[in-house]
């Protein structure tokens, strides 16, 4: 067996940053790749205008910041691994399962606690989706 | 950052996904050059389980002989690992939920690596309690393998 592709889903939380930089720095003992993957929350982009889909606009600036901000991370990366951006638009826990099957990563390394999250004692809604449903090892860091 | 995983702790019990973390601790116990302990957990409360009443001394009595199939289950596990991965085992008393993630850390271990479903869990799909409680409180790492 062998761990050659890291899944690191993040959103802009502390948490998740956190698993960024540990699963970067896994990859990189492990000589593995990594894709780093921003899902823009469409959920939660409906809820301000009572379940009203917003403008494309909108979207695309929410997606835009996000782009900008894994970018941002994966420039951060320690030098010899290779991290690829990645970002898509919809329901983060049902993509992020999507992703890890498609793309036949060995590993998904994720935060405890996402944005939504009331406190980091309670495991994110994200994490916890994803440990329920994908069949990927999921490792969570605090 | 650069991360340190020194000591690896893998919570078994008899299960195919026990079995699966085992393996997968192996990988990543070579690559990064950790020690793994491998921790048991005789747990009275499911002996007694199939009792009316409980009989003290019988539990006891059926304690130490599960800890003795528990041994027996690691040696064939560790007989199994890669000669150039360090092994060493515990098995404890107590309830499962509450002694992983004591035991992590009181050791200070670096990543606990577990499978997701124990053999009372209904479906593999399902998170297993013992994973829930070990994520909720341990404060390294936890890896869940299915």
């Amino acid at each position: 067996m062998d761990i050659k592709k890291i899944l690191i889903p993040v959103d802009s939380s502390e948490a998740s940053e956190r698993a960024y930089s540990y699963g970067v720095s896994l990859a990189a003992s492990l000589k593995a790749e990594v894709i780093l993957y921003y899902v823009t929350n469409a959920t939660a982009l409906l809820y301000p205008v009572y379940r009203v889909t917003l403008a494309e606009t909108d979207t695309d600036a929410l997606t835009a910041a996000g782009k900008k901000y894994i970018e941002g991370l994966a420039a951060k990366a320690p030098e010899g691994v290779k991290v690829i951006p990645e970002t898509d638009i919809g329901d983060p826990g049902t993509f992020i399962v999507q992703k890890a099957e498609d793309e036949n990563v060995d590993l998904i390394v994720m935060g405890n606690s996402g944005k939504g999250a009331v406190s980091s004692i309670v495991m994110g809604s994200v994490s916890h989706f994803v440990i329920h449903h994908t069949k990927v090892p999921v490792l969570i860091v605090k | 950052m650069k991360i340190d995983i020194k000591s690896i702790l893998v919570p078994v019990d008899e299960s195919e996904p026990a079995q699966h973390a085992f393996d997968y601790a192996m990988t990543v116990a070579e690559a990064l050059k950790a020690k793994v302990t491998l921790l048991y957990i005789v747990d009275p409360a499911i002996i007694s389980a199939d009792n009316y009443y409980i009989d003290y001394g019988q539990v006891a009595a059926d304690v130490e002989s599960y800890k003795k199939s528990a041994d027996e289950y690691l040696d064939s596990l560790i007989d199994a690992a890669p000669k150039d991965v360090s092994i060493s085992k515990v098995i404890s008393v107590g309830s499962p939920s509450r002694e992983v993630y004591r035991y992590a850390d009181k050791e200070h271990i670096d990543l606990v690596i577990m499978g997701n479903s124990g053999k009372g869990a209904i479906s593999s799909l399902v998170m297993g309690s013992v994973s829930a409680s070990t994520i909720k409180h341990a404060k390294c790492p936890v890896l869940i393998i299915k």
